[in-house]
């Protein structure tokens, strides 16, 4: 042999692998693990890119669990706006791998969050979720009851799944300075106040985010062991740092931390898959065609190449009733919206956009 | 004069009843019943509601004297009563998702007043009931009354299941809160006003005394509601529920006097 990649395949080589290929051409990218079928309980969680995962393979008729449903009568796009339909539970997003940690720590007795109750105006929001009750609670007593109730949801979600689907979004957080806790907002976002004496930012590392990572998955193997995870990578930028980086670095720095974690993990360990989603929207092969106008948030085309492909290898899903679109036909009226080539993909519940109008 | 026109399902049929016994005493409202059995559906065409189907246009004529459309230019009040905008639907939310204010209730699902009462608001938007006021409010400015379905009797707690958590009366004060803030809501969303069934009617805030329920009767027929019927009202309900509207018309006392000879009589 003259040279170790005389006989690699095509995929092993940048201009016949991504320079002469397209998103909806590139073969190889992504050779599953283990199967995935309609037959699998799937949960999912994440970041807001996480959504479209869940709500394409919902579309399919894969099983994706819904410990949490809403009302019958609540029509999907106000569901929605209620933490509702998102996730296999009413957690809301899950931007980093900590939140998910604490999660699963304290449905399974072993965490009780610091200052998990925010007011603002006189109600009071879960810190953990704030997201989910639009207009608060109106005592902390009933914050924590509620929040009783929606761990009682998730873990029955740990314990059915078959398969856990996560993204991960971010390596930034706010973190309460004595005890750790991460929340998925900063304090005064939704609500709360923020107090420097008492909340901190933290920009999470590599080992500590795989430390965390393989942490969950230990424990929730000791009550489901047959779990299998599914990991992506968000490919939605950061709206805001609060690192002293520029946000294009900063977004560098999270995404390669996070995408190198999941590397680890899935060379590690053989029921942990990775779906290149952040590989077929950021990389040059598609040129930057799938971020919208603002360069940040994925176009519906975007999100349709990257489920296509994920679909190529779990198969279809149950056609007859059908693909996001045929879905989309039997919503009522009211949750439809316009139609139009490369809108944005508005239909994301994103906290993280509130910090938008924090940027002035 | 006040005409009056009344659109309803088979609720509509007690109040016919309760006003054949009370009709001396009002001889200044003029009632038009418009009424068919279930869920039906009218359309607004050419300025007025028309049935879309042969069985409410058929029945509209047998209770509207020959008339089958609704022309709201020949009406003062319009009062759509019943029409499936019913505490049954909250009853059966609050079965999976348990509004927080219902504290004695137990469901798989807990959920904050607000979001419940959203939810309700949803279910009740579908119902003729809110579907018609809209639709006649696009068509005339005139008086429009929401008279929702009956309380059930007070038996139906212990006689069918969904029903037994609102012996409590906690739950039941909780539950008829917030079916009548939701309601509220509509209505004022619809510019529509809303006349709930008389108190002397009800007990524990959420059924109807039993003696309103015995010996209902269906409304095409004369036939009585079977024992295990615990929705539908009798003649004595209707009565006092015709005069409760009637008192919310907006009538002077003026009028209200020389309309009524027997209250003149007795002043």
């Amino acid at each position: 042999m003259k040279s170790p990649y005389e006989n690699r395949p095509a995929s092993s080589f940048w201009k016949s692998g991504v320079a002469q290929q397209t998103p909806d051409s590139i073969s190889d990218l992504y050779k599953k693990r283990f199967p995935i079928t309609p037959l699998d309980k799937v949960a999912t969680a994440g970041s807001c890119f996480a959504q479209h995962i869940s709500t394409h393979l919902r579309a399919r008729n894969f099983n994706v669990i819904d410990t949490e449903p809403p009302p019958k009568a609540l029509p999907s796009d106000v569901a929605r706006k209620w933490g509702y339909l998102l996730y296999s539970a009413r957690f809301g997003n899950i931007y980093l791998v900590r939140q998910l940690l604490q999660l699963s720590q304290e449905a399974f007795g072993l965490f009780v969050p610091a200052n998990a109750v925010w007011e603002k105006d006189s109600r009071y929001y879960d810190a953990l979720r704030p997201s989910v009750e639009s207009h608060g609670l109106e005592s902390p007593e009933a914050v924590e009851i509620h929040r009783k109730s929606h761990l009682k949801h998730v873990r029955t979600m740990f314990l059915e799944a078959d398969v856990f689907v996560f993204t991960l979004g971010l390596t930034e957080a706010w973190v309460h300075r004595q005890s750790g806790t991460t929340y998925p907002t900063a304090p005064g976002t939704i609500a709360g106040t923020f107090d420097p004496d008492i909340y901190a930012f933290k920009n999470f590392g590599f080992e500590e985010i795989l430390s965390d990572f393989t942490a969950f998955r230990s424990l929730v193997k000791q009550h489901n062991p047959n779990l299998k995870f599914l990991l992506t990578v968000s490919p939605v930028p950061l709206t805001a740092t609060a690192s002293d980086l520029h946000i294009l670095s900063a977004t560098t720095y999270s995404k390669s931390v996070l995408r190198a974690v999941v590397g680890e993990l899935y060379h590690r360990y053989h029921d942990i898959d990775y779906f290149p989603s952040y590989e077929i929207i950021t990389s040059p092969l598609s040129r930057g065609a799938y971020y919208s106008t603002n360069l940040r948030s994925i176009t519906d085309e975007g999100v349709g190449t990257v489920m296509r492909m994920f679909f190529s290898e779990h198969g279809q899903g149950i056609q007859a009733t059908g693909s996001p679109e045929i879905a989309a036909e039997r919503t009522p009226p009211r949750a439809r919206r316009p139609e139009g080539r490369n809108r944005n993909s508005q239909d994301v519940v994103c906290e993280e956009m509130l910090l938008e109008a924090f940027s002035k | 004069m006040i005409r009056l026109c009344l659109i309803g399902n088979s609720h509509l049929a007690c109040m016919k009843l309760g006003w054949d016994a009370i009709r001396d005493r009002n001889v200044d409202v003029a009632p038009t019943w418009f009424a068919a059995g279930g869920n039906f559906e009218l359309k607004a065409e050419s300025n007025c509601l028309v049935p879309i189907t042969n069985r409410v246009k058929n029945s509209f004529a047998m209770t509207a004297g020959g008339e089958t459309v609704i022309d709201p230019r020949r009406y003062d009040v319009f009062v759509l009563c019943g029409l499936l905008l019913s505490i049954r639907r909250a009853v059966l939310m609050a079965l999976t998702h348990k509004p927080h204010s219902l504290e004695s209730m137990e469901a798989e699902h807990l959920v904050s007043d607000a979001l419940f009462k959203i939810a309700l608001m949803s279910a009740f938007e579908q119902t003729p009931a809110i579907v018609f006021a809209r639709s006649l409010r696009g068509l005339t400015d005139r008086k429009i009354i929401l008279f929702p379905v009956p309380m059930p009797s007070e038996r139906i707690a212990n006689r069918r299941k969904p029903f037994a958590p609102f012996q409590d009366h906690g739950a039941a004060e909780g539950l008829a809160t917030l079916v009548r803030d939701a309601v509220a809501a509509l209505a004022e969303s619809a510019t529509v006003d809303v006349v709930w069934q008389p108190d002397a009617t009800i007990i524990k805030s959420m059924f109807t005394l039993h003696e309103f329920s015995e010996g209902s009767v269906r409304l095409l027929n004369d036939r009585q509601h079977s024992e295990n019927d615990f929705a539908h009202m009798n003649a004595k309900f209707g009565a006092l529920a015709m005069q409760h509207i009637i008192g919310r018309l907006g009538l002077t006392e003026a009028t209200t006097r020389t309309s009524n000879p027997e209250t003149a009589c007795s002043h």
